[in-house]
């Protein structure tokens, strides 16, 4: 429920121990990689590689190999390659030669199939014309063209009536007649032209097209079959190759990738008079094995030092969860990662978001179902919204029991509840709407003072006054928020008049002042000047005076904001009765299936709207008050088998 | 009332296809294709001109093939809509029935005018108007005489507008002239339809949306005028459709009564149309005055367009929209053909 605690690495060494010393970093999985440039600053005789990747063109060779014989390259365990570079280069030259001349064969099959099957279609337009193709082409004093005309340009053809030419249309398609027009020889350029004009296409008939149209098509459509079947052949041939040989492709992948990906990482090296000079990030408790990868490089010195000891570069940040907080991570991920030396909000998360939508989701039945349905998600597909689910839905299940509410049957626990004690359920929601609402109004301010507190003690962990103390969402506005909340209860509820004058001029006064006058406090308790020029007074009593009233509406807004708490627990209950309603209307055998179905459609879209509406409240009401999501993650070098893009 | 009440789903379909509308996007990545075929490609795979180019070969169109189907689309768009509540019974909404048909005879006429014997009129002709003029166009395509073509347009209101005209010492007819008459007959036909079809408030709306239409047409008509001839008043106003009001003769004169162009686009920075040019990125000048204008127009129909209530307005003003969309089709089609900088296809899109 923390940070992870890092640990400042330099690492030097001799340029020629470089990949070794890259291949110990990704092979340790826990080096965090800065670029070393802007550790040393330039100028001071340091200079970065900039060097071509040698293992990109051999890469891209095994990825265009792969890509045409549709095979997705995985990752394998290449330890028993011995191959060097150069070997692995003719490994895949090999390959490539075993593959090539299958692959010219398919192509040159698929070419000759498409071939017969653009005849096909032509010749199938052309079958009304019950003439040898042959006798066609062999008309001496007579030009016939073959094509389609745009409908609308047919019905321009009226235009050359008196033209020596004749259009025979024997197919009309969506846009377009198919046809021949016949042409005296001596004619045909101007009546090309005309067509042209018309927008005539032309066809082209292969001269291995025999016969008449229907001969023609027996023919093609024999052929078509032939060269299928011995297409098929040829891929089975290549797949059968590929089964055998695709081990070996994966493990030459996976060794190149690994060799690609480490070279890449010499970019952030920066080097001078033959020397390298690295810089990352550790996690602490790695510090020993990491040092220990190194023992057999006595070219290559590793120092280890306080994170903060580098005001260049901020350290990584990696959370540091527990079981029932850690996939909560992904929220913090979304909103953005705490700064190195900041809060880890995960569990606050985890906790607050857990209660708020079992409270906006309170069903037993729902609930278990939901968290049933993540326990299978989490077990197929290993991801942190499974394991979200089972936490919220036990949850859901947990604020069902106190609504008394099981699939919308809002009277199924009376007996359980008379055992032990009580005479029906504890809340039932739509006789004590108020109860709720208030409720809910009370769950979001107890929140609000929460998450002020987790502010005021990052305040004061980082030596910022301003922030612990003095500003809105510090001890002054704690003590403000506080004093207006208990104000309100007391009088309006315990009928205790305390809003007097010594109460609201040491609770309510006091506390806006100093919170109007933060800012020139906060500088005077940390002895800070500020170099900024010094505003005029009127400025700064306006300035401050709109974000005082912002800070105090801020408090209004965010407390009523969970009256939509209130408000998903009212709309739930009356979502399953209205499913209960529907379910006594139908025929009585019909009415377990409405039953059934409606109870899914809430749980889908109620669960969706809550879920949503609970991670509002989280960013919006909850975050804005003491977090800031400045950090950057923490990401040790490795190789990326899944990303297929090269430098 | 009731009628004009059933009538309004037309606004919500209009609206509904005018989401769909070409953006500057499209627009763009249109103009950065090389050919013909990748612009018929683009469109037919990101555009709503998918339908219309389903059943076409994209590697294969000719420009003006592709043209011309554009062309019908529009022609379509028309029909769909007057189709969808049975507008077209109502006489207004065959403006654009009355407009192409002006354009046609224009076209013949300069058919007729070329006197070689060519086919160029019926290689413009859209076959897609053949169904839907008043009068034989393929008739027209086929005459070689003014006679003639008086006679194929006997039973139609052209003919009296036309029977007047006569010819120069070469022979040839004033093009210019004859559609400035047809235009004009045009514009008061239309005033006409919409007084004798619409309340007075959706009237009100649509003389407004008319003569902003022939305000900046005069407008652009009289500038081209004073820059090709440098002519006086006196001959401009033979260029100009029929004023709509007293109020715009009088803005009309002014601008024609300068001495050069520069002052007449001086005084037109200054009309109630110019200081709206004035606030464009590009400002109004000399170079750019039919363009900013055109872009003035687009851009007014299409505020009057979002906030309309009335289906005349909104009918009239999205086959306006769509009819720019096309000329923008049109020119990066023509631009792509002949190769012409990107830069300069910029400039001549109007949005």
């Amino acid at each position: 429920m923390s940070i992870e605690k890092m640990e400042l690495v330099n690492v030097a060494g001799l340029l020629e121990d470089l990949d070794q010393t890259l291949l110990r970093c990704c092979d340790s999985g826990c080096f965090h990689m800065e670029s070393a440039l802007q550790d040393v600053g330039d100028g001071r005789g340091f200079t970065a590689l900039h060097e071509e990747n040698p293992y990109v063109p051999t890469l891209k060779r095994l990825y265009s190999l792969a890509g045409s014989l549709n095979f997705k390259l995985e990752s394998a365990d290449y330890s028993s390659l011995k191959e060097n570079d150069l070997q692995l280069d003719e490994y895949v030259s090999n390959l490539e030669g075993e593959f090539r001349d299958l692959r010219e064969k398919i192509r040159v099959g698929k070419q000759e199939i498409s071939q017969r099957e653009q005849a096909l279609i032509q010749v199938k337009h052309l079958d009304g014309l019950n003439v040898d193709f042959q006798k066609i082409f062999a008309l001496t004093h007579i030009g016939v063209r073959f094509g389609k005309l745009p409908a609308d340009s047919f019905n321009k053809l009226e235009y050359y009536q008196n033209r020596p030419f004749v259009f025979v249309p024997y197919e009309r398609g969506k846009e377009f007649f198919w046809g021949a027009y016949f042409v005296p020889n001596e004619e045909k350029q101007i009546v090309d032209s005309i067509f042209d004009s018309l927008y005539f296409e032309r066809v082209r008939v292969p001269d291995f097209v025999r016969g008449t149209a229907e001969d023609a098509v027996k023919d093609l459509t024999d052929e078509l079959a032939a060269l299928n079947a011995e297409l098929s052949e040829s891929t089975a041939e290549m797949e059968k190759l590929l089964k055998e040989r695709r081990s070996d492709l994966n493990k030459v992948f996976s060794k190149l990738k690994f060799l690609h990906d480490t070279f890449e990482l010499r970019k952030e090296a920066v080097v001078m008079n033959g020397k390298f000079y690295l810089v990352g990030f550790i996690p602490l408790k790695s510090a020993k094995t990491f040092m220990g990868l190194f023992d057999d490089l006595p070219g290559v010195s590793v120092i280890l030092s306080p994170p903060e000891l580098d005001q260049r570069i901020t350290p990584p940040t990696k959370l540091k969860n527990n079981i029932f907080s850690n996939p909560f991570a992904m929220f913090v991920e979304m909103y953005g990662l705490p700064a190195y030396n900041g809060f880890n909000p995960t569990m606050f998360v985890a906790i607050t978001y857990t209660l708020l939508f079992g409270a906006m989701f309170g069903d037993l039945g729902q609930g278990l179902v939901i968290a049933a349905v993540g326990f299978v998600l989490y077990r197929l597909k290993k991801n942190a919204i499974g394991q979200i689910m089972l936490r919220i839905g036990v949850s859901s299940a947990c604020f069902g029991l106190l609504y008394g509410s099981v699939f919308g049957y809002e009277h199924a626990l009376t007996p359980l509840y008379q055992m032990i004690g009580f005479e029906s359920k504890p809340l039932e929601v739509f006789a004590q709407t108020n109860t709720v609402l208030i409720g809910a109004i009370a769950l979001g301010a107890i929140l609000i003072l929460i998450s002020i507190l987790i502010n005021i003690f990052i305040g004061f962990k980082q030596k910022d006054y301003e922030r612990a103390i003095f500003g809105n969402n510090g001890i002054a506005g704690f003590v403000f928020y506080l004093a207006i909340l208990v104000g309100m209860v007391c009088q309006m509820v315990l009928g205790i008049p305390i809003f007097n004058a010594p109460y609201i001029l040491i609770f309510c006064v006091i506390p806006a002042l100093i919170m109007f006058f933060r800012v020139p406090l906060g500088r005077y308790f940390s002895n800070r000047h500020s170099e900024e020029e010094h505003e005029g007074i009127g400025t700064f009593i306006a300035e401050n005076f709109f974000e005082l009233f912002e800070y105090i509406l801020s408090y209004v807004t965010n407390t009523v904001s969970f009256l939509r708490v209130g408000g998903f627990v009212l709309s739930h209950a009356g979502m399953m009765l209205v499913v209960m309603t529907l379910s006594e209307m139908v025929a009585e055998g019909m009415s377990p299936v409405v039953v059934i179905i409606g109870n899914i459609f809430v749980m889908c879209m109620e669960g969706m709207i809550v879920a949503i509406q609970s991670l509002r409240l989280e960013f919006y009401e909850l975050f804005s008050r003491f977090y800031e999501g400045d950090g950057h993650a923490f990401r040790p070098v490795g190789v990326n088998y899944e990303s297929d893009s090269l430098e | 009332m009731m009628d004009q009440l059933i009538t309004k789903a037309t606004i919500t379909k209009a609206r509904a296809m005018y989401g769909k509308r070409l953006k500057l996007e499209d627009y763009r990545e249109l103009m950065h294709r090389s050919s013909v075929a990748e612009v018929a490609d683009y469109l037919k795979r990101n555009t709503h001109y998918k339908e219309l180019l389903s059943g076409v070969d994209t590697n294969t169109i000719h420009r003006g093939f592709l043209e011309d189907l554009i062309k019908r689309h529009g022609m379509e768009r028309y029909q769909k809509l007057c189709n969808f509540q049975h507008l077209d019974k109502i006489a207004f909404y065959n403006y654009e029935i009355y407009q192409r048909e002006v354009e046609e005879i224009v076209a013949a006429i300069m058919h007729l005018n070329s006197g070689d014997g060519d086919n160029y009129y019926i290689d413009v002709l859209p076959a897609y108007l053949l169904s839907h003029a008043s009068f034989d166009l393929m008739a027209l395509a086929k005459t070689t005489t003014f006679k003639a073509l008086l006679n194929v347009l006997a039973k139609t209101p052209y003919r009296k507008l036309l029977e007047h005209e006569q010819p120069d010492e070469n022979g040839k007819y004033n093009c210019a002239k004859i559609e400035i008459v047809l235009r004009s007959a045009y514009i008061e036909w239309m005033k006409d339809a919409v007084d004798k079809c619409f309340g007075k408030k959706e009237a009100a709306e649509l003389h407004v949306m008319i003569k902003e239409q022939v305000d900046l047409i005069n407008a652009i008509n009289s500038f081209r005028i004073k820059v090709l001839a440098d002519a006086g008043a006196e001959v401009s106003e033979l260029g100009t459709l029929p004023y709509y009001e007293g109020k715009s003769r009088r803005k009309q004169e002014y601008l024609m009564e300068s001495k050069d162009p520069s002052e007449y686009i001086n005084r037109l920075q200054h009309s109630f149309y110019g200081r709206q040019m004035m606030q464009f990125e590009e400002g109004l000048t000399k170079d750019n005055l039919e363009h900013t204008v055109l872009t003035l127009r687009f851009r007014l129909t299409k505020r009057r367009f979002r906030t309309t209530v009335s289906t005349a307005v909104s009918f009239y003003s999205i086959l306006y929209l769509f009819s720019v969309e096309e000329q923008n089709l049109i020119n990066i089609i023509e631009g792509i053909r002949y190769q012409v900088p990107i830069s300069y296809l910029e400039r001549m899109v109007v949005l």
